[in-house]
């Protein structure tokens, strides 16, 4: 395979003729170092290149207000960890950013050899908050611009290569470290760049923050440095301060103010566990370079510490990696299919000139000698699996750890606290912790855990117990936890600091954020306004009660606002009604929330009830008839627990109800339902019940649906009196027997609303009226012509059984309950008594 | 009446990529009398420069042209003046090519019409200068079609002898050093198929009825191997034996991803079968967006704005696109006023794309309603029109 040709790519393709010569200069007042994020060629260099000039300062690309805590990056910690940056601005939104540093990370490196030749470090871009905003990206270290370049494209052509890593690849990563020396990566990197730079102008956002970058290094070389300055940015940003350093009409205006926080708005800064997971451009959308587990391994494998031993070639090393991975998910790779691996990995190195296999040599060889099938992707994002598994071996698994010492944001201490306090503090080994919210000493716990949810902590889960969304089994509120530790905790809890100093008003302002996103769906807002009474909101008559630390009541004011606005906007019934009933649990039935009888859940319900009446007449035919029962009986419900205490208007209900039961536009169920609620609250008689069967009697599907509704809602009503049963039973009697079965569907679903106990009720009353028509009794207000063709019925006629098979049957029966006794099921024992 | 239209199907598909090269001349009579040329003839002259370019650069045993040259001779390339032939991830050649290079098979499995046996060709003609040592899989394909059989006359009168014995593409392939194309192998039965076990991993083929000891065990030489396809809608490569499998490498050819790519090669794919039909018709820019837009968003199951949309199991293909686009153009030759217009594209997507798949046709009249109808420009107000021909 060494039989192949290699291409020369040579320097003189970038063009960069009229490169100024200064950012070559090493032996200036200030040297400029280009850098790709992330490139451990770029980290070797700068090194050495430090190393060769012994700066007197380094400055580096960076947020300048991490600065005064430039001490807590030297700690000791385990990388990739990252700064994270983040801000509420005066609007309210908040968004944070990253800056993550792993071991071959150029940034990383240079602050490291700052501190082994004792040169001064900087930070030296402006802090992310002056620059952010919604679009802005959250890695700030992701090379958009030089991914974005048209030179860059069009170099991809020139080279054959299929973008961006790759290029660099080909021009800095692969080249053994013998070829690639200061000078070359100076001359290649500035090149580069100096060329997309030319083609692409650069945002008002980039002009700010060089403008910015250049006032720094004036500064630092004002101070009078005994000693030239290194100066380590992006290598699309070099040129251009290089230009403004030599501006002389900029040296005037060079000054770019901050921008001073505004009213309102919050800045925070600190370190944060990182992962190559989350570091893997092939996951994230805007992170920087992919497969940081395969740059991690060159830049080890490059590194002096272990060349004492002829090390195997990385792509060897990979592919082992690759095949253990595989073999652990249950698919071995045989010797055979390893070489032809390894044949096509060196054979496409050769062919694409590569000095050695690198990244993409790696996958395409393994994907082409061991896929034996289509290679089609799976949809989801993912590939096929054994591309996959190659993939996360170069992502690698690492992921970083603050030192013990080092600071973290208010907010961890503060739930760290709290969860010693509560003993719900994750241990090594998962655990899983019940709780009954009936039990004063468990509801504190319970609201520290719904906030941790609610913030997305990491390692705190519900896993079961109540469900007091669908309050299907109200009884007892119980729940069940699993709390685990994670790697990630540490990191999430940094993370949600965005949100807030405390874990009260971090959680408040998570929910304000959830809130703010909803538009005009009363039932979502509500159901985080259960939420957030689990979390534990201030309101209830009782009180927040046994508050301890980290749980002091939230503010729910934006959660309440929103729920305001969506009942005043939303247009669907079924979703204001859901609303409804999750607003009268939290009002009348919660027992353990402390929001029964508050003002402000009594506030809210009176709203949505109103809102409801005035919904109820345009039900459309849109919603599920589920949805709409249970919202009808939500109406009714509310005006039953809670009409007095936040006087209900009656007669409102009264006169919505009785237009919905006038309209024959209505569907039937809706109008069954609303009248069952006038016969309920005994504003209607039952005489309008049955005027409502009989108009209906002649449409026998139909009918079914609006007993459906009058069950739904005056169950108690409908076994109380007879006289409607009569009338339903005259209805059908008229059917003939096509009709009959088109009604049955919608009649037996309309009867499932009764229990079986009431079921029996129900049919003795019919059995005591068949034998009343039977004797002739006129007095029942029943159909006359029905009642006739009835008692015309002949008899059954007796079943004629031989005795052999009555005998058979008989051991039958006795063979089954048998079988039932043995199994303990019941019946069988009746039956032998 | 399927059968016909599929049949026609197959002959466009099989003459989609075949191209005039600039340099052929009409003076060229044997070239130009060729209903077909095979790759070698159609780009000779492509060919011998690449070969004159490399000299005695080093290159795999047996091979004619460098592994680089062979890219160029593919994919183009403006320095070396080679034209670009197949649309596709330089990536995905490059693994083709280094897997010819290899002790393993190659084996391209794909949707129908993704150009599979086109690159096949391409590349038996640039790695041996010959792409004719091809195999047709199909389910009466015999050992004999494959390795070798005997003229029976000479076989009568001087037993089994060399000059007896009639070679198939295998035989001559591994005895003269060429790539041999065995196109769609999973239509072959499989014991049919696992004749080449030993043929591809110990490079030899045994001729038992030969009586010289020399004869009778062909040995390959440098610059065999095989090209396999197989297509994913057909029986597919599942029911290849695992020892079959193993010694080949799989590519995916995929459908072309870039819409503009596709576009420019409908145009040039139509305009030139069209011209080759002596049809003075030529696919207008605008209406090859709307062809080529509506086959890759069907094909996709997605819109360009991302919505999905119902995939139809017909096979959307490139070439299908290019069937349609020149069957609209003799449409408009001899039925119309010369200019492709919307309806006669239409038109014939119904009769050579969709065949007689009804489902699918409700599926088109669907995305005619739902998503056409919404875009803006008098191409596509013109496109949403000519559905009524989708009846």
């Amino acid at each position: 395979m060494a039989a192949l040709t290699p291409p020369a790519p040579s320097e003189t393709e970038l063009g960069a003729d009229d490169l100024p010569t200064a950012l070559l200069r090493t032996d200036g007042p200030v040297v400029w170092f280009p850098v790709r994020h992330h490139s451990p060629a770029a980290a070797r260099i700068v090194v050495d290149l430090a190393r060769a000039i012994a700066p007197a300062a380094i400055l580096i690309e960076g947020p300048s207000d991490f600065d005064p805590k430039l001490a807590e990056l030297d700690k000791d910690h385990e990388l990739p960890i990252a700064i994270f940056s983040h801000v509420r601005t005066a609007d309210g939104s908040r968004l944070g950013a990253y800056y993550p540093f792993c071991i071959y990370s150029p940034e990383w490196q240079a602050f490291r050899v700052a501190h082994e030749l004792g040169a001064a470090v900087s930070f030296i871009d402006l802090p992310w908050a002056d620059v952010a905003s919604v679009g802005a990206a959250s890695h700030r270290w992701a090379d958009s611009e030089m991914r974005s370049s048209r030179f860059v494209a069009a170099l991809c052509r020139r080279f054959g290569v299929e973008g961006y890593d790759e290029l660099w690849d080909a021009l800095f990563e692969m080249e053994r470290d013998e070829d690639l020396d200061v000078a070359t990566y100076l001359r290649r990197c500035h090149g580069l760049c100096w060329e997309a730079r030319r083609r692409d102008p650069p945002s008002p956002s980039d002009a700010r923050r060089e403008a910015f970058m250049a006032a720094r290094i004036r500064e630092t070389l004002a101070a009078g440095p005994d000693g030239p300055v290194l100066v380590v940015t992006g290598g699309y940003h070099s040129s251009a301060l290089l230009a403004r350093l030599q501006d002389e009409d900029a040296l005037e205006p060079a000054r770019v103010t901050l921008r001073p926080p505004e009213e309102g708005e919050e800045r925070g800064i600190a370190l944060t566990p990182y992962s190559y997971e989350r570091l893997d451009g092939l996951i994230g959308y805007d992170a920087g370079m992919p497969s940081p587990g395969f740059y991690d391994r060159a830049w080890r494998s490059a590194s002096p510490t272990d060349d004492e031993t002829s090390a195997p070639p990385l792509h060897r090393e990979l592919l082992s990696s690759v095949a253990g991975v595989l073999r652990e998910k249950g698919r071995p790779i045989s010797a055979a299919d390893l070489i032809a691996a390894e044949t096509m990995i060196a054979g496409l190195a050769t062919l694409r000139g590569h000095p050695r296999p690198w990244r993409r040599d790696l996958e395409d060889g393994v994907a082409s000698a061991l896929i034996k099938e289509e290679r089609r992707p799976a949809g989801d994002g993912r590939d096929h699996p054994l591309i996959d598994a190659v993939r996360a071996v170069m992502r690698g698994a690492a992921r970083g750890r603050l030192a013990p010492d080092a600071e973290r944001p208010p907010l961890v201490a503060d739930v760290n606290e709290a969860l010693e306090a509560h003993d719900l503090a994750p241990g090594r080994a998962p655990r899983t912790v019940d709780l009954d919210l009936h039990r004063p000493e468990d509801r504190p716990r319970s609201r520290l855990l719904h906030r941790l949810a609610i913030l997305e902590i990491v390692g705190f889960r519900r896993v079961g117990g109540t469900d007091l969304t669908s309050r299907r089994d109200g009884g007892r509120i119980v729940e069940r936890w699993n709390i685990a530790w994670s790697p990630d905790l540490d990191a999430s809890l940094i993370e949600a600091s965005r949100w807030g100093s405390t874990l009260p008003g971090a959680v408040g302002a998570r929910l304000a954020d959830r809130a703010s996103r909803i538009e005009r769906d009363a039932e979502a807002a509500a159901t985080l306004l259960l939420a957030a009474a689990l979390a534990g909101i201030d309101g209830g008559a009782e009180g927040a009660g046994a508050a301890g630390p980290g749980v002091d009541p939230i503010a729910i004011g934006p959660v309440r606002d929103a729920l305001l606005a969506c009942i005043r906007d939303d247009g669907q019934f079924g979703r204001l009604a859901a609303a409804l009933g999750h607003l009268l649990y939290l009002y009348r039935w919660d027992e353990v929330l402390g929001t029964a009888g508050g003002d402000e859940p009594g506030a809210l319900l009176a709203e949505t009830w109103t809102r409801c009446l005035w919904m109820l007449e345009s039900v459309g035919a849109g919603e599920t008839e589920r949805r709409v029962v249970v919202g009808v009986q939500a109406i009714l419900a509310t005006f039953e627990r809670a009409g007095e205490a936040l006087a209900l208007d009656a007669d409102e209900l009264v006169a919505s109800c009785a237009r919905v039961v006038a309209a024959a536009a209505a569907t039937p169920l809706l109008r069954g339902a609303c009248v069952g609620i006038l016969w309920t609250i005994r504003r209607a008689s039952p005489d309008a019940v049955i005027a409502l069967l009989r108009e209906l009697a002649g449409l026998p599907d139909r009918l079914g649906e609006a007993l459906g509704g009058i069950f739904a809602t005056a169950r108690e009503a409908v076994r109380r009196e007879a006289g409607l049963l009569e009338a339903i039973d005259g209805a059908i009697a008229r059917w003939d027997d096509a009709q009959f079965l088109r009604a049955l569907p919608a009649m037996r679903l309309a009867f499932t609303f009764f229990t079986p106990r009431e079921k029996h009720h129900l049919v003795l009353t019919l059995r005591e009226l068949d034998a009343r028509r039977r004797r002739g009794d006129r007095a029942a207000p029943a159909d006359e012509a029905a009642s006739g063709d009835r008692t015309d019925e002949a008899p059954l006629a007796a079943l004629v059984v031989s005795a052999e098979e009555a005998a058979a049957s008989l051991a039958f029966e006795a063979d089954l309950f048998a079988a039932a006794a043995r199994f303990g099921i019941r019946g069988a024992t009746e039956a032998e008594a | 009446m399927a059968k016909k239209k599929a049949a026609r199907a197959a002959e466009t598909k099989r003459r989609v990529g075949k191209a005039r090269p600039p340099e052929a001349r009409p003076a060229d009579r044997a070239l130009d009398d060729l209903q077909r040329p095979a790759a070698e003839l159609l780009y000779r002259d492509e060919l011998s420069r690449l070969a004159e370019h490399d000299g005695d650069a080093p290159r795999p045993a047996g091979w004619r042209l460098t592994p680089r040259s062979v890219i160029a001779f593919v994919l183009g390339d403006e320095t070396l003046g080679t034209e670009p032939k197949f649309v596709g991830r330089r990536s995905f050649i490059e693994c083709c090519i280094v897997a010819l290079a290899t002790s393993r098979g190659l084996m391209m499995i794909g949707e129908p019409g993704t150009a599979k046996s086109w690159l096949s060709e391409l590349l038996a003609a640039a790695v041996s200068g010959d792409s004719t040592l091809t195999i047709q899989g199909s389910a009466g394909t015999t050992d004999d079609a494959i390795k070798y059989s005997w003229n029976y006359a000479l076989l009568l009168a001087e037993g089994p002898t060399e000059r007896a014995l009639v070679p198939a593409p295998l035989l001559r392939g591994m005895r003269e050093g060429k790539l041999v194309r065995f196109e769609e192998i999973t239509r072959c039965p499989l014991e049919v198929q696992d004749g080449l076990l030993s043929v591809l991993s110990d490079r030899v083929l045994h001729v038992p009825e030969l009586r010289d000891d020399a004869e009778r065990t062909v040995y390959a030489r440098g610059g065999f191997n095989v090209i396999a396809t197989a297509n994913t809608r057909d029986r597919g490569v599942n029911e290849m034996s695992a020892a079959l499998k193993r010694r080949f490498n799989f590519e995916t050819v995929h459908p072309i991803d870039d819409v503009a790519a596709e576009m420019e090669l409908v145009k040039r794919e139509t305009d030139r079968l069209l011209e080759r039909a002596g049809i003075p018709v030529q696919l207008p820019p605008d209406k090859t967006e709307l062809l080529v837009t509506t086959f890759h968003e069907l094909r996709r199951g997605k819109t360009g704005d991302g919505e999905a949309i119902e995939p139809l199991s017909t096979v959307m293909s490139t070439a299908e696109a290019v069937g349609v686009g020149v069957a609209a153009g003799i449409h408009a030759y001899y039925y119309g006023d010369g200019e492709v217009g919307a309806d006669h594209l239409v038109q014939n997507m119904v009769g050579s794309a969709l065949k007689d798949a009804d489902e699918d046709k409700k599926k088109l009249r669907h995305y005619f309603d739902h998503v056409v109808k919404r875009r803006k420009g008098a191409g596509w107000k013109q496109w949403h029109e000519a559905r009524r021909w989708l009846l």
